[in-house]
């Protein structure tokens, strides 16, 4: 079959991350190809590439054998390419066939044609099997519609080449079902599919071949009829048993210091994002959540630290039922915090370090002095921490904005473990998007507080990391928790299979 | 007191509701433009004061209304694009450069008011040309309807007229597609290929424009004068006037209406002996009134549509 795009030795480099090495890919007319890697393998940057977002450091793209320039998402579809995106691009006022047309409005007489907008638009929506309701609101259509008129909108653009970008993670299963359905429709009638996907499980019932992206390389491109969802994650996650590991093995862990009970918990969308969650964190103990991102973790972690109403459980620590008391109440009784985005919900970026550095104390004494606070206090515990914790800065009285990525979350760290009152560490990304050397030194921060005797619940999405520091893993997939035990030789395959979505054994659809 | 009703509402009262309204509603016209393309435009009210400025200044040079009129639009052109210039290319916050242009208007026109017309506080000669009114051939002869609206100002035709225009830019023409895209969600704009700015300039200056028609009527219909704060707060109504139609013409007629009849209504019961400081609160309380009320409206709204999701959830 004929050859519809292919990129040849694309690099992609961000500071301080090659996003894409030597990228070479093929994909043929009325193919269905699924890239799948963990979160940061590159899957979106090369993607982005191939649709004209971001420009290749080298490279080139190949459209139907021929090399073309994509500077923009405008040369992208002018050349038949289309994206549709995770977050959909809809005006929630239009109704659904003017979000098509958007742009290339018919018009008549200077205004716009919505009979023919109707009319073309039914058109494409029967001729590619993509029913939406025309004359629906975007703000009224239901997720699967949304996502059908985004696709009907790259093709009323004439798409031939259609990138998706995780298309299934806002779906329910029956949507993705049909999805799939129409996928397979648009493959029959000579349109060329990528999408990008965590779930290995839909990968096979859906792709034709599969490429398997990690740390921004391809690993390699297999035919999906001849694989199965083993060999998939492994390829995804790599056949390396774990390597640096920090962890000593055979730690006793001490009594429970927080235990999680049936938690479930709504996202945003009112979903079910946690479901009945069961979870004892021991003392002593470093407890690793692996999971791609988008799991369930935020919405888990939130809803223990109080920041999210719980739908339904308990949360107990160290014996104490803490369970819909406030965020305060939870800390005092002994619960340290590092949230995962930590210029929003670490720090308060444009206030001064030794600020950030109170600002979970400030309220009682030391620093507190009824309506005052003890400056010279104050200064002793921010230049103790700044000390202890190595956030390299000239003065407490700079602004926190001022510090590099991994010296915000040296302060942090240095904030909730500084006062050695937590028994129980609540660690999300901890290291994400931190230099080699804050990295390192973060970790080892939380190890040393696990072997003091507290519980460290390290949510994170690079494997790597919750192999090298926990002394049990537990995944997240799709707001479940199953447990992957001790980690042992034989972990990183169990968690590979648990994160892609095969827990009972290998799949193969085809 | 007595206060006779009949006396009050007459129809002299109706006819003088579209003409109160016309200023507020031609402003609203205008910020429905800039609101629509997502920027909270405050400085409207600059805008009618430099209009009214200039309709005086250029009919004076012109010897003509519509002189004055050109001189209005394009003087509230230029003060429109520095405010775009600002806003979009020098990336300062809408509010602030809005409020800006408001005490610039205030500075300026009142130092002009000495440096070109000669004159401090207010300026009022027999060279100022006003418009004069319309009579409307078939409706003059009809009774009643010809009370009510034959005999107006051009500018209030033209306002009326132009809540039609408005709409059908807004909700036909591929242009209001556009504007109403960047407004609403500028992702899905961009994501087509529209460039945003070009759209944002294009609604600013088009909500200068409507000030200006705004301003000319208020200096050059009735009292052919200018004083300073001549608009009043009205380009403050506007605003309230958008808000309450959520950038949509109609409703927001409705809510111009409803601060014209306001004013007229204050305007007459003065007449009628009443205390002028508390009639005169009277559009800024229906103002008030009006904001309140839609608010709670577009709140219950919300609340009943989040019931709806749930019950509708599937976990």
């Amino acid at each position: 079959m004929a050859e519809a795009i292919s990129v040849k030795n694309i690099n992609k480099e961000f500071p301080g991350v090659k996003a894409n090495q030597d990228i070479n890919l093929s994909v043929n007319q009325g193919e269905i190809r699924a890239i799948v890697g963990e979160n940061g393998a590159g899957k979106t940057t090369l993607m982005n590439i191939m649709y004209g977002l971001y420009q290749p450091d080298s490279g080139s793209i190949f459209i139907k054998g021929k090399e073309v320039k994509l500077h923009s998402s405008r040369a992208a579809i002018s050349n038949g390419i289309g994206m549709v995106h995770q977050h959909f691009k809809l005006v929630p006022s239009f109704t659904l066939g003017q979000n098509i047309v958007l742009g290339m409005e018919p018009q008549r007489m200077g205004f716009v044609d919505n009979k023919r907008i109707n009319q073309s638009v039914k058109e494409i929506s029967e001729k590619y099997g993509l029913p939406i309701k025309v004359n629906n609101l975007a703000r009224d259509a239901s997720v699967g519609e949304q996502q059908r008129a985004e696709i009907l909108k790259a093709l009323y653009r004439g798409a031939d080449i259609l990138i998706l970008d995780e298309p299934t993670a806002v779906l329910t299963d029956m949507e993705t079902e049909e999805l799939f359905e129409m996928l397979r429709g648009l493959a029959k009638q000579g349109k060329t599919i990528l999408f990008i996907s965590h779930k290995l499980r839909e990968v096979l019932a859906v792709s034709d071949t599969t490429t398997v992206m990690r740390l921004g390389k391809i690993v390699g491109t297999v035919q999906t009829s001849e694989t199965d969802s083993c060999q998939l994650a492994e390829m995804m996650i790599g056949r390396d048993t774990v390597g640096g590991r920090m962890r000593q093995n055979g730690v006793h862990p001490g009594e429970v210091v927080l235990e999680l009970k049936n938690i479930c918990v709504r996202d945003e969308r009112n979903l079910l994002a946690v479901k009945n969650v069961n979870l004892q964190l021991h003392g002593s103990e470093v407890l690793g959540v692996a999971g791609v991102d988008g799991n369930g973790q935020e919405e888990l972690i939130e809803a223990v630290m109080g920041l999210r109403p719980l739908l339904s459980g308990e949360v107990i620590v160290h014996g104490k039922n803490i369970t819909h008391t406030s965020t305060r109440k939870i800390r005092e009784s002994g619960v340290a915090y590092i949230p995962s985005d930590r210029n929003k919900s670490g720090v308060a970026i444009d206030a001064l370090i030794w600020e950030n550095l109170i600002a979970s104390d400030y309220y009682r004494p030391p620093i507190s002095a009824w309506l005052s606070l003890r400056q010279k206090e104050i200064l002793q515990i921010a230049k103790d921490l700044i000390q202890r914790f190595q956030i390299f800065t000239p003065s407490a009285n700079l602004q926190t904005g001022h510090l590099s990525g991994g010296n915000i979350q040296r302060l942090i760290v240095g904030r909730e473990l500084g006062s050695e009152r937590a028994m129980a560490v609540v660690a999300s990304q901890p290291t994400r998007g931190i230099d080699i050397s804050g990295t390192e030194s973060i970790r080892r921060t939380l190890l040393e507080y696990a072997n003091r005797g507290a519980g460290v619940l390290l949510v994170s999405a690079d494997l790597d990391e919750v192999l090298a520091l926990s002394d049990r893993v537990v995944v997240l997939y799709e707001g479940e928790l199953y447990d992957a035990g001790v980690v042992d030789d034989e972990v990183r395959k169990r968690v590979g299979n648990l994160m892609t979505g095969s827990k009972e054994g290998c799949i193969n659809d085809k | 007191m007595e206060i006779d009703l009949n006396r009050i509402i007459t129809l002299s009262l109706f006819a003088a509701t579209l003409r109160m309204a016309t200023p507020v509603l031609l402003a609203t016209l205008g910020g429905i433009f800039s609101s629509q393309t997502g920027i909270f435009h405050v400085g409207l009210e600059g805008l009618l004061d430099i209009g009214a400025f200039f309709a005086v200044v250029g009919s004076v040079a012109t010897g003509s209304p519509w002189g004055g009129l050109v001189y209005a639009i394009v003087a509230c052109s230029i003060a429109s694009l520095i405010f775009a210039f600002v806003h979009l290319e020098l990336r300062a916050n809408e509010i602030i450069v809005g409020l800006a242009l408001n005490i610039f208007a205030t500075g300026m026109t009142n130092f002009l008011l000495f440096a070109v017309l000669g004159a401090t506080g207010y300026y009022q000669s027999p060279l100022l040309k006003g418009f004069s009114v319309v009579q409307i051939p078939v409706i003059k002869d009809i009774p009643v309807i010809n009370e009510l609206l034959s005999g107006h100002f051009p500018l209030v035709y033209i306002a009326f007229f132009m809540v039609i225009v408005v709409y059908l830019v807004l909700y036909r023409t591929p242009f209001g597609f556009h504007i109403r895209a960047v407004g609403e969600n500028i992702d899905a704009a961009k994501a087509i290929g529209i460039n945003p700015k070009r759209i944002k300039y294009a609604g600013l200056l088009i909500a200068g424009v409507f000030c200006a028609l705004g301003g000319s009527f208020m200096s050059l219909s009735y009292l052919n004068l200018f004083s300073e704060g001549i608009s009043a707060g009205r380009g403050w109504l506007a605003l309230a006037a958008i808000n309450f139609g959520l950038g949509r013409p109609i409703p927001a007629l409705v809510a111009c209406l409803i601060f014209g009849f306001a004013d007229a209504l204050a305007l007459r019961l003065q007449q009628f002996g009443l205390p002028s400081q508390i009639v005169l609160m009277l559009p800024y309380i229906v103002t008030f009134l009006v904001l309140g009320a839609s608010a709670i409206q577009r709140e219950t709204r919300k609340r009943n549509a989040s019931r709806l999701k749930v019950g509708h959830e599937h976990a």
